[in-house]
């Protein structure tokens, strides 16, 4: 189970918890569970293929590349953050 | 050990690859593309910082001899409510559309409403004059805090504020709101012994690249578009483009020319598509390019802001809780930066409870654009005055006071990430011993000040390949526009891989067809993540080169070892251009690739020291010493991240002290060149010293954390904490220029 940290402005989907735990071997797989047990909560993240434009992942401080199957097994925490760009 | 020590080719100072050519003039810049038959291109721009277009007419521009095309919006496809990726995050393609070309409303001065083409510039601008727009001018909205009243003049009837994904169920010229919390705030403001709370404001203010932005398009009439332009992602340019028009990415192919500067402001089109218009539309290649006052009235400067912010401590300098408020001005469509302020704003602290909310706020000013770490220089300019009146009021040094709350790893940022081995605290420390600290600073008005800044500095995709010549050298091929010196800081790291010479790679720069998919060159990425495709690319051709080393020797591969370049079997060694050589004749050509997504952030930290005199009488503000200190992870090449160091030092201390957008009440510009749009000079600065900390990145495999945006986040806070050391006066708004100096001054009698 990976403790999913959820930001405060969706913490109202998920009775105004900051977090939840959920099960899953990769983001994926994680987000389809969450769909299923929070399906607000994962309709403002993703589009069922992919995450929505303007979110990024962190898992256990680390972005992580191929963000969708990225594994979660060792991982301990998972946060949704805005995707942040540069100039 | 030091860098230099443990690599080879990392750490040392080769010449740049791209040095000759452009100290020659020999390298192609935007401007500088010739095509047969190739026209010019001149863009109507509107007087009027908001107003209705009711109607264009064109007939008399079409009709004048030499005009070729006149395109206005409708040329354009509807993009009504089409969100698109583009790697750095969202992008509202409408919003792109109709900044390129304004659609029903003008809502900037200077904002693009026709285009022409034309056989030369003299007819362009005679047939720009022709054109008849019919406007009707609306109320202005000038100031942000002024945007955010519900009685505001609205500049977009279809925007409502998103909260994650939830709209207000008004439209506003708030775009976006985003909260942030971590602990218990409240509670750990009672258990405070000291709080300070104060309000600052920040300008507007332009990357200032030297190169206006230039574009040539070729709308070929087998539908397939070329282009060239100065940009820092072609590859963007390339799918903005390729979206703006409703065509496949396969049908634009765009080839990125040299560029002078960009600092985040050239990742956005505006003349892409209208070259492509007129191209289409005059059957001609057409070439566009801005004058000055375009540059500033039609790109995007970075965002101007309010913010409050209110921080609380212990008696002993322990940092409790933090609260910000943040709006910034995102010009006249949604995206002013707000995201990364509010993730940045107490970025480089140990704060266990923070609450922060953020606002993107329209008004009617050019649509801002990325620039330098952008959204985290205004935020720093504002917790970093806070912390320095909190250190003052603690009675504890600047500097200790950082050390005792700086952010390390483990550190659980506002945003919720929670940083892995960063290097604030090391810089801190070299700080704390430079020469630059210890060196009593005597005088009159004279004042030292510090600041720290973070910046992110992300990964992305990026691809490169490279082939092996026989001669022995490497021709490496990358997707990322050079903007900082990268040809040569990626090269290393091939060289470093390979165990050849920096100067045996031969790095270029490819077009959107001859090579994979790259993000933009922004967010200091491009030394990370290109570089790690660039050390898998030379991981590719030295599993090759064994193979071909094992052909020679006639041995299996499992027995050939490599070690810095040399390659071995048993008592038979030969070195990488010596196998390179015979390459030819043991098998197929040695050709090594890489694509990559390089995952998130690295986490560059920095401290500024300054030292500066204040003149009470004029109220001018002259840099005595300045020292930049930074984080690199590890520095491929010193002289490319002294040289970063030094240029967003300089940015941020013309950020400080002078620049600004000045606007009449009607939202005209009224310094759009640089006589009047004072940016620093060499005159200016003394020569800014630099100390690099490597404090290695442990994602990367030479530690590259990248170094490019950080450098410019604590300058107007290390000269704002200066000026009051040297004044007694906290100056909390930017820019710290002499009219505003001298006022404060005087106000306070002196």
């Amino acid at each position: 189970m990976t403790n999913v940290f959820v930001p405060p402005q969706l913490q109202a989907l998920i009775d105004g918890r900051p977090s939840v735990e959920l099960p899953g071997e990769t983001v994926r797989q994680l987000l389809r569970v969450m769909h299923e047990k929070y399906p607000q909560l994962a309709a403002r993240l993703w589009d069922g293929e992919k995450l929505l434009p303007g979110w990024m992942v962190s898992i256990d401080g680390r972005v992580p590349p191929n963000v969708m199957s990225a594994k979660l097994s060792q991982s301990r925490e998972v946060h949704f953050l805005p995707a942040i760009g540069g100039g | 050990m030091s860098t230099a020590k443990k690599y080879q080719v990392i750490g040392t100072r080769p010449i740049r690859h791209d040095g000759v050519d452009k100290v020659t003039g020999r390298a192609r810049y935007g401007a500088d593309v010739q095509l047969p038959g190739l026209v010019v291109g001149k863009v109507l721009r509107s007087p009027h910082a908001h107003a209705k277009i009711v109607r264009i007419d064109t007939s008399a521009a079409e009709k004048l001899p030499g005009v070729l095309a006149v395109i206005t919006s409708k040329d354009l496809p509807n993009l009504a409510g089409k969100i698109v990726d583009l790697g750095e995050g969202a992008v509202n393609m409408a919003h792109v559309s109709a900044n390129c070309l304004a659609h029903d409303k003008a809502l900037y001065k200077g904002h693009a409403i026709a285009a022409v083409a034309a056989t030369s510039a003299y007819i362009a601008d005679e047939a720009i004059a022709k054109i008849v727009v019919e406007y009707e001018p609306l109320p202005v909205v000038l100031d942000l805090l002024e945007a955010m009243q519900p009685d505001s003049p609205l500049l977009h009837p279809d925007v409502f504020t998103d909260r994650m994904g939830e709209p207000s169920p008004r439209p506003s010229n708030i775009s976006k709101h985003i909260h942030l919390e971590q602990g218990k705030v409240d509670e750990a403001l009672v258990e405070a012994d000291v709080i300070i709370e104060r309000e600052f404001r920040t300008a507007s203010v332009h990357q200032g690249y030297i190169e206006p932005h230039a574009s040539t398009a070729l709308w070929n009439s087998d539908g397939h578009l070329t282009i060239w332009t100065s940009t820092q992602g072609a590859f963007t340019a390339r799918a903005q483009t390729a979206e703006i028009f409703e065509i496949p990415v396969s049908q634009v192919t765009v080839i990125p020319c040299e560029i002078g500067g960009g600092f985040g402001g050239k990742i956005t089109v505006y003349l892409e598509p209208l070259a492509a218009a007129l191209s289409r539309k005059s059957g001609r290649p057409v070439k566009m390019s801005m004058r000055r006052d375009e540059v500033f009235e039609g790109t995007g400067p970075t965002p101007g802001s309010v913010i409050r912010i209110k921080l609380a401590a212990t008696k002993a300098g322990k940092l409790l809780a933090g609260e910000a408020w943040l709006a910034y001005d995102a010009g006249a469509f949604p995206g002013g930066m707000i995201g990364p302020g509010c993730m940045c704003v107490f970025s480089a602290y140990d704060l266990p409870n923070v609450r922060i909310d953020g606002f993107d706020v329209m008004c009617n000013k050019p649509k801002t654009a990325a620039y330098r770490a952008p959204g985290a220089t205004q935020a720093a300019f504002a917790c970093e005055s806070v912390i320095d009146e909190l250190a003052e009021t603690l009675q504890l040094d600047p500097i200790e006071f950082r050390l005792q709350n700086a952010a390390k790893e483990g550190t659980r940022r506002a945003d919720g990430e929670v940083y892995r081995r960063v290097g604030l605290i090391e810089c801190l420390e070299a700080a704390r011993a430079s020469d630059h600290y210890r060196t009593p600073l005597i005088g009159k008005n004279r004042g030292r000040g510090i600041a720290a800044g973070f910046w992110f500095n992300i990964g992305l995709k990026s691809s490169c390949t490279a082939h092996v010549n026989p001669d022995g050298t490497v021709t490496l091929v990358e997707g990322s526009t050079d903007i900082g010196g990268t040809r040569t800081s990626v090269a290393m790291q091939l060289a470093e891989t390979l165990g050849i010479a920096a100067a045996d790679v031969l790095p270029h720069v490819g077009d959107t067809d001859s090579v994979g998919y790259t993000d933009v060159t922004g967010g200091s990425r491009v030394t990370n993540a290109t570089g790690k495709a660039a050390y898998q690319v030379g991981l590719d051709i030295q599993r090759q080169m064994i193979d071909r080393a094992a052909v020679m020797w006639e041995c299996p591969a499992s027995e050939v070892t490599v070690e810095r370049g040399v390659y071995r079997h048993k008592d038979q060694s030969i070195a990488f251009k010596e196998l390179a050589v015979k390459v030819p004749h043991l098998g197929d050509p040695v050709v090594g690739r890489a694509s990559i997504d390089a995952g998130g952030a690295t986490n560059a930290f920095g401290v500024h020291l300054v030292d500066l005199e204040v003149d009470t009488e004029t109220g001018k503000v002259s840099i005595l010493r300045y020292t930049a200190i930074q984080d690199a992870g590890t520095a491929i090449h010193p002289s490319y991240v002294e040289g970063q160091l030094q240029g967003g030092a300089a940015q941020g201390i013309g950020w400080a002290l002078n620049e600004e957008y000045a606007f009449d009440d009607e939202g005209r510009m009224q310094n759009a060149s640089f006589l009047d749009y004072r940016m620093p000079t060499a005159l200016d600065l003394p020569m800014i010293e630099t100390i690099i900390v490597e404090v290695p990145n442990p994602d990367h495999p030479y530690g590259v954390r990248g170094v490019g945006e950080t450098p410019i986040v604590a300058p107007p806070a290390a000269v704002a904490n200066a000026i009051y050391r040297a004044t007694g006066l906290r100056m909390r708004q930017l820019p710290i220029s002499p009219p505003r100096l001298w006022k404060a001054i005087a106000e306070a009698g002196g």
